[in-house]
């Protein structure tokens, strides 16, 4: 159909031969061509036929009249907007509603004025256009809609895969998250650290849509290589903060906040940059401790300002963190009102089990605006002893090269280094070239970060483990350790690898020597035979991994000795 | 008011250009036979093909700008609408000799 052609093809029907005559020569000297019925049923007939632009109908016909032609050709036409001009010498309101009822579009009254023809064509001709037009439009809107759809479909697959490769169904937590949530630019994101313990993230960057949900990919990338590798928090946030500056715009940044979560000591370490506040449910004083954003958002400052502190907090087991985006307290009823503060401390003062809290609280908000919404995340995080895990081990991806077999290394890390770098990854990351080796990442981080802190603490910085034990002994003690470490001048830790091959697996031989003054390591051995108690436990673990340990000189050097049997390990692992 | 206003029907005409003659003798031709029609309709006591009849005869007349013979074909039709038929007898006699003179006035526009 040419639409842009101003010569159109007019339908004109009417039964008395003379106006037919006249209105056909009339419509003919505008430039356009006329095909004619005598009756309604020939009108319609004509119209299937002809396909005309416009149609001309005379009211009172023999067979079918021109009302019931109208409606006839109006469905026929579907979508396409034909135009339908009643001819009348009627003039009563009655029969005039009846010719718009019929869905006629205007009247054309006798005798016809060339004039009044020639407008009403034009005009016609331009709606008709405007319609096909918007029509178009329409269906070109709805096919972008289309694409859209399949493509979000398809992003929440690629980003499924990356985001939900973690622990967020561990039994200590409790998530609520939309699955289009993360078109909103939320993340929720939770992964078990090597040592045994948990990080779990929440983030909810600035804006809405694809723009704002983009940033989640490699946030979630680097959290979760990161925590594999056994980084520290600090690191992995300092990371995630360096890359969100790198690759989101100027006014974009990422609010959220992280967790970690060691269920050994019954601590959690929280850092909060820009989300809402969030209440710590302390399950045997059934009392709440807000904990307020203290840092800026991720993707913010630079790489040099950025703050890598966190709070140390002490909880027993049963006490629950609750995080979440600014959806929570923001959600709005229909009049507009926030749900707010008030309502959610409400929650928790009328909770009778601490169980159905988390449940409490989303039914609280959704019956509050009245329908779930894709706008909101939050998640609980319950303290639970360590041995409610059915821990299996992590494997740390392997690398491709298919590594070293016989070799050995040695490092040594220096107070400028000892300060502000966590070396524990770089050699985990060294031990991995070994074949093998991958299914004892878990322990092995485990040995290192045992052997690292007893040199750093108790060595260089010649720390007391007994102040551990006393009240509050951990936030003390880590603050005294920050201080010394912060004025430390001199001293080192060295690091000794060597590996070789066994007939059906291999043997790893670490050697720690720190620069501090040594220990009875004779009457701490004794004490752990005869004090299950003592705190160094640190040191019953490692004897349960490791095939020998030995100290020597005056207590400031160590030696483990790790083993493993391939052939075992593939047996465990399909018994799993 | 005249039978047929001529200045618009000129008008026409030369919008028709070699048509008139045709829609003139069609015109004519077709109310001849409207009205003998009309006769027998009210000789059947048929209103229904009396109202259709007079409207056609009104429509054709008002398209040819001979407003008089439109008027009464209205009345008439109106009549019908109503199922008052006896009153139309006697419109139909002026209606007739109405005819005739448009006819002839009809004729005299003509060209060879």
């Amino acid at each position: 159909m040419e639409l842009a052609e101003r010569s159109l093809k007019i339908l004109v029907a009417d039964d008395s031969e003379t106006d037919r005559m006249i209105l056909r020569t009339l419509v003919q000297k505008q430039g356009h061509r006329v095909v004619t019925a005598e009756d309604g049923q020939q009108a319609v007939e004509l119209f299937l036929l002809e396909r005309p632009q416009l149609v001309l109908l005379d009211v009172l016909m023999p067979v079918m009249s021109g009302y019931e032609a109208a409606r006839q050709i109006k469905q026929l036409a579907g979508e396409e907007l034909v135009p339908v001009i009643f001819l009348t010498s009627l003039k009563d309101a009655q029969s005039l509603a009846e010719c718009l009822d019929a869905g006629g579009d205007d009247f054309l009254s006798k005798p016809y004025s060339p004039l009044i023809l020639q407008a009403k064509i034009n005009a016609f001709n331009r709606m008709r256009m405007m319609h096909h037009t918007l029509q178009v439009q329409r269906d070109k809107i709805a096919g972008h809609n289309k694409r859209l759809l399949q493509e979000q479909a398809f992003a929440k697959e690629i980003f499924d895969k990356v985001a939900h490769s973690g622990c967020l169904n561990a039994h200590n937590l409790q998530h609520l998250q939309s699955p289009y949530a993360m078109f909103n630019g939320d993340v929720l994101i939770a992964a078990r650290k090597p040592s045994g313990g948990m990080l779990v993230f929440i983030g909810d960057f600035a804006g809405h849509g694809l723009p704002a949900a983009i940033g989640a990919m490699p946030l979630a990338e680097i959290f979760y290589h990161m925590v594999a590798k056994g980084f520290s928090m600090p690191e992995i946030l300092s990371e995630v903060n360096s890359k969100m500056k790198q690759v989101l715009p100027v006014s974009g940044f990422c609010c959220g906040g992280m967790v970690d979560v060691d269920f050994d000591s019954k601590v959690m370490k929280v850092w909060i940059g820009g989300l809402p506040d969030c209440y710590l449910y302390r399950a045997k004083s059934k009392t709440l401790d807000v904990l307020s954003s203290k840092w800026l958002p991720l993707g913010i400052l630079s790489p040099d300002k950025f703050d890598t502190g966190y709070e140390i907090i002490e909880v027993e087991y049963g006490d629950r963190l609750y995080l979440w985006s600014d959806g929570v307290i923001e959600a709005q009823d229909d009049q507009k009102h926030f749900f707010g503060e008030e309502r959610l401390k409400a929650v928790f003062a009328n909770n009778e089990d601490s169980d159905q809290l988390f449940n409490e609280i989303k039914e609280a908000v959704f019956s509050f605006i009245g329908e779930p919404t894709d706008d909101l995340s939050m998640i609980e995080i319950s303290m639970v002893p360590r041995e409610s895990f059915s821990d299996k081990p992590v494997p740390v991806e392997p690398s491709t090269i298919r590594g070293a077999r016989n070799w050995s290394a040695s490092f040594e890390f220096r107070p400028e280094t000892l300060q502000s770098y966590n070396p524990i990854p770089l050699i985990l990351h060294c031990l991995m070239q070994v074949p093998g080796v991958n299914l004892h990442s878990g322990r092995l981080y485990t040995i290192l970060a045992e052997l690292y802190s007893n040199a750093l603490e108790h060595g260089v910085l010649g720390m007391d483990s007994s102040l551990k034990a006393s009240l509050h002994g951990f936030t003390q003690y880590y603050a005294e350790r920050e201080r010394r470490l912060q004025q430390l001048d001199n001293g080192f830790i060295r690091f000794w690898l060597e590996h070789k091959i066994e007939q059906q697996g291999g043997v790893l031989i670490i050697t720690v020597a720190d620069s501090g003054p040594g220990f009875d390591y004779q009457k701490m051995l004794n004490r752990i035979t005869q004090d299950t108690n003592y705190h160094g436990r640190g040191v019953n673990l490692l004897r349960s991994f490791c095939r020998r340990i030995d100290y020597s000189n005056v207590g400031n050097q160590v030696t483990i000795e790790y083993g493993w049997n391939n052939e075992l390990d593939s047996a465990r692992k399909e018994h799993h | 008011m005249e039978h047929i206003d001529l200045a618009a029907l000129q008008e026409l005409q030369e919008v028709m250009e070699d048509e008139y003659n045709q829609l003139v003798e069609t015109f004519i031709r077709d109310s001849e036979q409207r009205i003998a029609a009309m006769d027998k309709a009210l000789l059947e006591h048929n209103a229904e093909q009396m109202r259709e009849l007079a409207h056609s005869l009104k429509g054709s007349c008002l398209n040819m700008f001979i407003t008089p013979l439109a008027q009464q074909a209205r009345e008439i039709e109106n009549l019908a609408r109503e199922q008052q038929l006896e009153p139309i007898s006697s419109l139909i006699a002026g209606l007739q000799q109405e005819f005739k003179i448009v006819s002839r006035l009809l004729k005299e526009t003509l060209t060879d």
